[in-house]
């Protein structure tokens, strides 16, 4: 019987590949956005293949085929999830400003030479810039075009799908040798206590945090560290007061091991 | 970049892992599950060598899915075998990279235990996914 639901739940996955399809305007203003119409074509087919492949194995030997299938449908549902929600609505929301933004991302990936494919950029975030790798697209604010002091930001962008691309080409040799190189110091510093292989008597919450702090530094902000570099010595102090001033974040203050929410520290000089 | 910009990008790189080890997975259960192939062997050392250094201790110098994410993932499932399955993937780790993984192009013999192993690496890769997922859908 779940078998039965799981094929059903697969037949109505692969139509939603097909509706999504659908929903992918004809027309682009851009050719970064045309390519990003392509891309999700593409992607849409393959989750097709893929869930069809699922059903068709579905049933040959009960719980093992449905429990392999299953997997399929979750990784093939997330796929869908991140066009659905990025990339498309991307598409749909093609204005003249984001002509603008393509245009000088385009400009900015051609002069600094890079190897990866220019992402595309879509004026819709609610999250400042970031970049959804999935899709390969810059999500900017709406009126982020209007606003030429934050366009350094595009350089940070710019490292991160660099950074995807640094086995694929050996120009980029020693960029990787550089991460490889700040991976392992960062390692050194925090993996061994957090193991406790060189402090058998560190108490075991001690070890706990050092590894949760470990993971946030290798993990998220190892990278960053080297985008906002790249992007200095791309934009100079543009990109400082780009990211000093013109974004302002809320910070949390801490007392001991709890924080306060509801507190706002925000940046009052240079 | 903001907040979402690194879960997207934990995401992208998790996901990158998880479709070649589950297809490396499912073909050599396929076979029966008694050896792998040097591709197979390749993309299960990809997200088994960071988890088996970070239970070393020692740097991979390489960025994989989060370890330690992982791990939590699998202590607080599998809290009593825990140490059983930690031990598992030390173990296996170093029997596909004596088997010539990490380069070498040599295929591998695969023992039962050994696959019951990959399997928990398979739902802890998979949960480290979806989990990130769900953050970015949350946003």
């Amino acid at each position: 019987m779940s078998c039965l639901y799981l094929g059903w739940l697969i037949r109505e996955q692969i139509d939603r590949a097909a509706s999504l399809r659908d929903e992918i305007p004809d027309r682009q203003c851009h050719v970064a956005l045309a390519r990003l119409a392509e891309a999700c074509k593409d992607a849409l087919d393959e989750q097709a293949r893929q869930l069809e492949r699922a059903r068709a194995l579905l049933g040959d030997d009960g719980d093992a085929s449905a429990a392999g299938a299953l997997r399929v449908v979750r990784r093939c549902t997330r796929a869908m999830g991140e066009i659905e929600g990025y990339a498309i609505p991307a598409l749909h929301c093609q204005s003249d400003r984001s002509v603008f933004l393509n245009d000088v991302l385009s400009a900015m990936h051609c002069e600094a030479g890079l190897s990866p494919p220019c992402p595309a950029v879509a004026c819709m975030s609610n999250n400042y810039h970031f970049t959804h790798f999935p899709t390969w697209t810059i999500h900017v604010p709406l009126s982020e075009a209007r606003f030429l002091l934050h366009l350094p930001d595009f350089y940070h962008e710019l490292w991160h799908l660099l950074h995807e691309s640094l086995d694929r080409d050996a120009r980029y040799g020693p960029i990787r040798d550089g991460v490889a190189n700040a991976i392992g110091a960062v390692d050194r510093h925090y993996l061994r206590p957090a193991r406790g292989t060189d402090r058998g008597s560190t108490p075991a919450p001690a070890r706990e945090l050092t590894a949760w702090i470990w993971a946030q530094w290798t993990y998220q902000w190892l990278l960053e560290s080297f985008c906002d570099l790249f992007a200095l010595f791309a934009a100079g102090p543009a990109y400082a007061y780009s990211t000093c001033i013109s974004r302002p974040r809320r910070t949390r203050t801490c007392t001991g091991s709890t924080c306060s929410d509801g507190r706002t520290i925000l940046p009052t000089r240079p | 970049m903001s907040d979402m910009g690194v879960i997207s990008a934990n995401y992208h790189r998790s996901s990158k892992l998880l479709w070649p080890y589950t297809d490396a997975l499912e073909s050599i259960r396929s076979r029966g599950g008694r050896s792998a192939s040097p591709g197979e062997v390749n993309s299960l050392l990809d997200v088994l060598v960071p988890l088996d250094r970070y239970f070393r201790g020692v740097s991979c110098h390489t960025l994989g899915a989060n370890a330690w994410s992982m791990s939590e993932f699998l202590r607080l499932r599998y809290r009593e075998d825990w140490p059983v399955i930690r031990d598992g993937i030390v173990s296996v780790t170093a029997a596909l990279e004596g088997a010539g993984g990490g380069g070498g192009g040599g295929g591998a013999d695969i023992r039962d235990e050994d696959m019951h192993t990959l399997g928990y690496v398979e739902d802890a890769l998979d949960n480290e996914c979806e989990s990130l997922y769900l953050q970015i859908r949350r946003r």
